[in-house]
């Protein structure tokens, strides 16, 4: 908890203390005065009536005491003092004292007090002292509180008695009245102390926990919105805006201060758009679900940003306005990726339609002479009343070989073609491995009861895995090996189609067959462009050739596997691994991932390949490291490439990516090193795991932006890279 | 009496193969040799079956087809295109614009009979 918060209990606490003492003292203070009054009011009956009493006792004195020794005075005199020296007096400092002028002394006569009778010493008329006696004797008659002769401070109460020319005097110490009241105002206190004491320690025990929790908790709250990754706003019906993150602040550039309220954010931030945005935060307060809306906003420094926000209801403060809080998201880089990506995606779909109609074209201008060729030595065959030779037929049958021949490799060269150059054809989605197996074995079944050869479908009936794939190039390939696996088989022999996942996130799908088999050296070349298995003359009728050929190709743009183990005479066993459904380790080049500089595109397909390969880990560890050093190399020369090209494409922050580049190399070459000094799977793992993150970074947010520099500068782009490999070749590795 | 089949075909080798073909099968033969006539002779002559070739100089076989099919005179004779357009639905298209048949080029020759034959019947 903050020093802030503390200093607020104490602060409450004084609070708490100070009013219960006023309340209190201002109690005392009125219950004293009551009873100082009270007293004043005693004092002054005690003093009167001791006089009237005296006065009336001297009148009867005079008449009827002539003859009292010493005169009358003396036998009134003597009366009073035998009433006082019965009486107990009163309180602890009462006193009643009686005196007379002499002179210009005050003498005293008599003076009655708790102790007794006595005689004081006479006091000077002039002096401070016995202020209530010398108003007395002057005439007076009322009540005062001043000095007695004694120099004490009390409440007196004077009368003059007339018939005697004496003073009377009722008094009492002012320090007695106070004392009381002094008691009860220091016990107050105390046990006020006592009580606030007791009070706070109860609540600091008791309730500051809580209050500790609650605050802690708006703390971390307060805290967790501020410094949020992302922009947020919380604000409030009517507008005010409570709370800003940092984020939002340094985005927009609007500090807190300058946006107190939603109202000052929209004229600030929206320009033109405001009016609307107005209307729309005005709809915000009343939502009861989390509402998203894109917003295009203005920075302080004049740049157009996209912001999806969401807007969630927190409630209703204690005022009753309702209050929301708003999260946003910058989306300019992304929707300027994705629009490039469509724009991109366009472009090849144009030149992928000028290849299809050239091919077409191709297709249909050679299979118009072909028809004649073809044609016409059926004619040769078919026409009863011109009989060929047996030699002349067996020549006849060769044109027609070789023409179906030149017409199969023409259909194949073209497909294979399209492949290749038609990168967009590769269409990935999530496909269920099961059903494309399934189907292509309902397809293929008839031609092998052709041969009586059963085909065997073990995934179909068996794994439901999910394969990240384009499904149509799946099943191609597929039909292309089962194909194959009857076409080699022997009459009667079975076609076995099985599925199993593999440990490193593929599944494996192998099509087995009872067939002839392959001898060491043809497995190694069976994918290989134009070659026949067996080259003998069965296989010269049957295909080009070329049909594992384009499945290899298909396979491994798909980042998968393909390959084959057989034996001579017992069968082949040929398999395809593609990447499962659930396997995010894989990169695969696909065409959105294009950049559009056609430089920088093969780069990143072959570190993406070189990447799939480290992740992969089908090599041994020797190969790791060259396929790591290879890596790195590439990464290098790659940057080299694209900072060349970045210079005479004249982009504009060419130095934050050098930056950017060296910062990544560094990274690189620390991890690959952490590597071949550790050389456990995490670390290598580690490794994949930050290139990967790394590249889809760098090329779907960072390089995507280099197309539009590119543009129309594709010549000086091929004298840079070529000026670049020249230094290269100097530079001695 | 035999029945006569208007070939439509460009290409000359083309046009002698099939003319050949059929006259060995002993069918009588009239030929267009660029599209723009076929309407005209078919009116006139009134062939039993025509044999026609997509791409033609003068006009679209796919055109062609339409109109012998909406000619409430002509559309009782069979079409069979023969063509070098292989590409996919390429055979759709040309059997939704009216025509009987389809063959790609190059062609079988037992097939092309057997299939003039079953559509004389």
């Amino acid at each position: 908890m903050s020093t802030g918060n503390n200093r607020a209990i104490f602060a409450l606490v004084a609070i708490m203390t100070v009013v219960g003492l006023v309340i209190g003292g201002a109690a005392i203070l009125v219950l004293y005065d009551t009873a100082f009054e009270e007293r004043r009011e005693d004092l002054r009956q005690l003093a009167q009536s001791q006089a009237r009493l005296i006065e009336a006792v001297a009148h009867y004195d005079e008449v009827h005491s002539r003859d009292y020794p010493g005169g009358s005075f003396r036998a009134t005199f003597a009366q009073i003092e035998d009433a006082h020296e019965r009486y107990k007096g009163f309180e602890e400092t009462g006193e009643f004292v009686m005196a007379r002028r002499e002179g210009d002394e005050i003498v005293f006569l008599l003076r009655h007090h708790h102790g007794g009778l006595d005689i004081p010493k006479p006091v000077a008329l002039d002096s401070p002292h016995a202020e209530p006696m010398r108003r007395a004797l002057d005439g007076k008659s009322g009540t005062v509180v001043g000095l007695d002769f004694e120099g004490v401070t009390v409440l007196a109460a004077y009368e003059p008695v007339a018939v005697l020319n004496l003073g009377i005097v009722a008094k009492i110490d002012v320090a007695e009245i106070r004392e009381p009241f002094v008691t009860a105002g220091a016990m107050v206190f105390a046990i006020g102390f006592a009580i606030i004491a007791a009070g706070a320690a109860l609540f600091f025990r008791i309730g500051n926990p809580m209050v500790r929790r609650i605050v802690e908790s708006e703390d971390r709250l307060r805290r967790s919105v501020l410094d949020a990754p992302i922009p947020i706003i919380m604000h409030a019906e009517g507008g005010e805006i409570m709370m800003v993150s940092n984020k939002w602040t340094e985005l927009t550039g609007y500090s807190p201060g300058e946006i107190p309220s939603i109202h000052d954010w929209t004229e600030k931030a929206y320009g033109a758009d405001k009016e609307h945005m107005r209307e729309l935060i005005g709809r915000l307060y009343k939502i009861e679900e989390p509402y998203e809306h894109e917003a295009h906003i203005v920075t302080a420094w004049g740049e157009k940003r996209t912001w999806d926000v969401r807007t969630a209801p927190l409630g209703i403060l204690p005022d009753g306005r309702r209050f929301v809080i708003s999260m946003a998201m910058d989306v300019t880089e992304r929707q300027a990726a994705e629009a490039a990506m469509m724009e991109a995606m366009e472009e090849a779909e144009k030149a992928n339609l000028a290849k299809s109609e050239f091919l077409a074209s191709m297709s249909h201008e050679l299979r118009t002479p072909l028809n004649a060729v073809l044609g016409f030595a059926q004619v040769l065959q078919y026409d009863p009343e011109n009989p060929l030779s047996p030699a002349q037929n067996t020549h006849v049958e060769s044109i027609l070989e070789g023409g179906s021949y030149l017409l199969k490799l023409v259909n194949d060269i073209l497909d294979l073609a399209k492949i290749e150059s038609d990168q967009a054809s590769i269409l990935l989605t999530k496909v269920a491995a099961r059903e494309v197996v399934s189907d292509c074995v309902s397809l293929m079944a008839p031609l092998g009861e052709k041969r009586n050869i059963k085909i065997v479908d073990r995934l179909g009936s068996g794994l439901s895995t999910h394969i990240r794939t384009d499904r149509t190039r799946l099943k191609q390939v597929m039909i292309n090996l089962l194909s194959n696996a009857v076409k080699f088989n022997r009459d009667g022999g079975t076609v076995t189609v099985d599925g199993r996942e593999t440990d490193d996130g593929f599944l494996r799908i192998s099509v087995t067959d009872t067939g002839i088999g392959l001898a060491k050296e043809d497995a190694g070349r069976a994918f290989q462009m134009f070659h026949r298995v067996g080259a003998n003359s069965l296989v010269a009728r049957e295909g080009t050739g070329m049909g594992l050929t384009v499945s290899r190709v298909l396979v491994e743009r798909m980042a998968g596997r393909i390959g084959v183990e057989s034996e001579l005479g017992v069968g082949s066993a040929f398999w395809v691994e593609l990447p499962l459904a659930t396997n995010e380790n894989i990169l695969i080049w696909s065409d959105n991932l294009r950049v559009g500089v056609d430089a920088i595109d093969k780069d990143h397909q072959i570190i993406i390949n070189l990447l799939n390969k480290l992740t992969h880990r089908f090599v041994g560890d020797a190969d790791l490291d060259k396929v790591i050093e290879d890596m790195e190399d590439y990464t290098r020369y790659h940057f080299q490439r694209e900072e060349a090209i970045m210079e005479v494409c004249e982009y504009p922050i060419l130095n934050e990516h050098r930056v950017r580049h060296r910062k990544l190399n560094a990274e690189v070459s620390d991890l690959a090193n952490k590597w071949r000094n550790d050389r456990g799977p995490e670390t290598l793992h580690v490794l994949c795991r930050f290139l990967r993150k790394w590249w889809m970074g760098h090329i779907l947010k960072v390089d995507t932006e280099i197309a539009q520099y590119a543009d129309g500068k594709e010549e000086k782009i091929q004298e840079a890279l070529e000026k670049l490999e020249l230094a290269n070749r100097k530079r001695p590795r | 009496m035999s029945k006569t089949i208007l070939i439509v075909e460009d290409n000359d080798l083309n046009m002698s193969l099939f003319d050949e073909i059929l006259k060995i099968d002993g069918y009588n033969t009239i030929h267009s040799i660029d599209g723009n006539d076929v309407l005209e002779i078919a009116r006139d002559r009134l062939p039993d079956l025509i044999v026609m070739d997509i791409q033609l100089p003068g006009r679209s076989g796919l055109d062609l087809a339409k109109e012998l099919k909406s000619d409430g005179k002509l559309k009782h004779i069979p079409i069979i295109a023969v063509t070098a357009f292989v590409m996919r639905g390429d055979e759709n298209r040309i059997l939704e614009a009216g025509c009987d048949g389809y063959l790609a080029k190059p062609i079988t020759v037992p097939v092309f009979l057997d299939m003039v034959a079953k559509h004389l019947h």
